[in-house]
């Protein structure tokens, strides 16, 4: 063979290798860096009660927390809390957000009351849909059918889109004046609120969706809990210091990993990037496709990849898996293997296209029969604070 | 590990008797090989609420020490000494004469302890030791070097509770002098990990009473009883350090304590049964402690075969059972409590 392809394959080796390193340093060094506490000392303890091991557990997907400690007293005795996710309906939903999803059910089985703003507010003011009505047909017709088909109960989740639940702007507006613009500036930067609404959603709205459970009309102040990738946390911050002005209880934070980009494992998953995203209404062949272009941990040369082995840690077609496959033995047996250079990129994605479109097919089948939205529509007035 | 055959190296090693130890399991050991004699010593004070099982721990696994370097010929003494005036000295202590009369009683149960199960413990009292010339001594000698030294007295302060430590700068850190300087008449002592300040203490100090190797050895920390794991996760100090094995009151957990003559035997069921129990070695065992206490028991009781294992919990099913029949069996029936 070719000394000089050789010899650039294993340089392909050394560059995917520490690629793969600097994707766990980063959330290593985001841990530190935002005084959040690393989940591992949590998680010993869940594995120990709970009998089912979760993979966002096991594979440490949640991989960090800010006051996570309070809840589980409630999951210990079965009582139940509160949890608050919201989701910008700008494009369908991708397996990025099924993670969030999978994380909301498993919250949901522990006992959790979830709330879901939709968030097409947002979407309009940061130019990502055309209209506010644009995003309500998305939100409508796409999102909710698709979150409710992962088999959320009616009775224990509420979801609104935001410009139908106008209550919430008058809640925002009661909050607004504890938040200074100076602040809201300093978390999120200018470039973040380069127009007025935007300053508006972010310094008011989205804390009223946040504080939204502790109103009398919930039941009053209460431990909530937000799900955050970690690109959110700025939103847990300033919520918790509001909170704690506003005579609220400061929400908790879990976070957890960003499902990888396609096409490259250091970014996540964008809705408004197509070619790294795979969409949950997307058809088995464009599936099929996109994880044929995906970028991989194995290097070019078959034969180098059997001698060195490949990297799943930046690969991102092994990602969908570590992600998503619900067998943790399967997927601890796939990683091995292509550590090992045993399997080869052909057969990863042969296995990885077919389980993610059996997935990705059986939950659009779940989404094309729910006509239950209602159920799942919060329309409660809020008028405690008023 | 059989009576037979326990050897040293076992013993203080066994992963779930064995926390850690000052300066190193494998200096003890060597220790214990190449000395002639060797004075062990456990210690502890009492609250109101009586003696715990905790306390057997103690008792049962000083005697089996004891027994183990006396096989090697190594002469043995081992003092358990009952701190009836440091019980009394914290100034938020009710009932301080009260209290102080409890020792008698304690020392009473402790040889009936020792009766029923052949200890090679000697219990003592603290008020006996103070009046020994040999600890008057010690205890002048260290008072000045401790005074002059900032670095013995920031290992002073993390001997006493945060919200103490103003309390016992005012009085110049007695409790912790007069116990550094009682412990440094020993060669090994025995207690729960938090004691590991006291022994850095009595390590520093200890060449200048005529003890240059002061050892300390720890058993894994006492948790209480009746909690789920959520309790630990939402306590961390709890978890690190357990309760202090030998006060009931400790934290205020007296009710999930077992207390020898007052938590019934129906009362141990419910608290085993609602107690965390985990195969996983880093997480609190408040159920696998006490079933190596009453397993520990067993032995003494009836001089068989007697093993630790490595893997003692890893049947979570029955472990609580067999946990609370080694109780009934070993200890409350023995001792006469129901």
């Amino acid at each position: 063979m070719n000394t000089q392809l050789i010899k650039q394959a294993q340089k392909e080796y050394k560059e995917k290798a520490k690629l793969g390193k600097s994707i766990d340093q980063y959330y290593h060094d985001k841990v530190q860096e935002l005084n959040l506490k690393d989940f591992s000392r949590v998680k010993a303890y869940l594995e120990a009660f709970l009998p089912d091991q979760n993979p966002l557990i096991t594979r440490d997907i949640i991989f960090a927390h800010l006051g996570f400690e309070s809840f589980t007293t409630n999951i210990a005795e079965g009582k139940p809390f509160t949890v608050v996710s919201g989701l910008n309906p700008s494009s369908p939903l991708h397996l990025g957000h099924k993670v969030l999803f999978d994380l909301l059910l498993y919250l949901q089985k522990l006992g959790a009351d979830i709330f879901i703003p939709i968030t097409n507010d947002e979407s309009y003011l940061d130019g990502k849909v055309q209209s506010l009505a644009e995003s309500r047909k998305i939100a409508y017709e796409e999102i909710i059918p698709s979150i409710i088909a992962f088999g959320f109960d009616p009775k224990k989740t509420k979801i609104f889109v935001l410009s139908d639940y106008p209550d919430i702007y008058n809640l925002a507006v009661h909050i607004s004046r504890n938040v200074t613009n100076k602040y809201v500036s300093t978390v999120f930067g200018d470039e973040a609120l380069d127009n007025s609404g935007k300053a508006f959603y972010r310094s008011a709205v989205q804390l009223a969706q946040i504080l939204l459970p502790q109103l009398e009309e919930f039941g009053g102040p209460k431990n909530t809990l937000i799900p955050v990738g970690i690109d959110q946390h700025p939103y847990v911050l300033i919520a918790r210091d509001v909170a704690k002005k506003m005579g609220y209880i400061p929400p908790s934070e879990l976070v957890f990993k960003f499902q990888n980009s396609l096409l490259n494992p250091f970014e996540k998953m964008s809705g408004s990037k197509p070619s790294t995203a795979i969409y949950l209404n997307d058809s088995p062949e464009i599936i099929k496709n996109k994880i044929q272009k995906a970028f991989t941990g194995a290097v070019s040369i078959l034969d180098v990849h059997q001698k060195l082995g490949g990297i799943p840690e930046a690969c991102s077609v092994f990602s969908l898996l570590y992600f998503h496959h619900p067998d943790n033995q399967f997927v601890t047996d796939i990683y091995n293997r292509y550590k090992k250079g045993e399997i080869t990129m052909k057969e990863l994605k042969e296995v990885t296209t077919k389980f993610i479109t059996d997935i990705v097919v059986s939950h659009q089948e779940k989404k094309s029969k729910v006509n239950n939205l209602n159920e799942f529509l919060l329309k409660k007035p809020l008028t405690s604070f008023l | 590990m059989t009576k037979n055959n326990i050897t040293i190296d076992e013993l203080l090693t066994n992963k779930h008797l064995i926390q850690s130890a000052l300066p190193s399991v494998a200096k003890i050991i060597e220790k214990a090989k190449k000395n002639e004699q060797i004075k062990l010593v456990y210690g502890e004070t009492y609250d109101q609420f009586g003696l715990t099982i905790d306390s057997l721990k103690y008792y049962f696994f000083v005697s089996i020490l004891h027994e183990v370097l006396e096989a090697k010929g190594i002469k043995v003494s081992s003092s358990v000494i009952i701190g009836d005036l440091h019980s009394i000295k914290n100034k938020l202590v009710e009932n301080k004469e009260e209290l102080l009369n409890k020792a008698q009683a304690r020392l009473q149960l402790i040889n009936k302890i020792k009766s029923v199960y052949n200890l090679k413990i000697e219990p003592v009292l603290m008020t006996q030791l103070f009046d020994s010339k040999d600890y008057q001594n010690r205890l002048n000698t260290i008072t000045p070097l401790f005074q002059s030294s900032e670095e013995l007295k920031s290992i002073a302060k993390k001997t006493v509770l945060k919200n103490r430590i103003t309390q016992e700068e005012e009085v110049g850190f007695q409790y912790t002098l007069e116990e550094v300087a009682l412990i440094t008449g020993y060669d090994i002592k025995v207690g729960p990990p938090r004691e590991t300040y006291y022994d850095q203490m009595a390590r520093e100090l200890g060449a200048k009473v005529g003890n240059s190797d002061f050892c300390g050895l720890y058993l894994k920390p006492t948790y209480p009883l009746g909690f789920n794991f959520d309790y630990f996760v939402t306590h961390p100090e709890i978890e690190e350090y357990g309760v202090t094995p030998y006060k009931a009151g400790s934290n205020k957990l007296q009710n999930n304590r077992i207390v020898l003559g007052s938590t019934n035997l129906d009362e141990c069921k419910r608290l085993l049964d609602n107690s965390f129990v985990s195969d996983n070695p880093i997480l609190p065992n408040p159920i696998l402690d006490i079933y190596l206490i009453a397993k520990m028991a067993r032995f003494l009781l009836r001089r068989d075969s007697f093993s630790i294992s490595d893997n003692e919990s890893t049947n979570l099913v029955e472990l609580k059972s067999a946990t609370y029949e080694a109780l009934a069996e070993n200890i409350y029936i023995p001792l006469g409590f129901k």
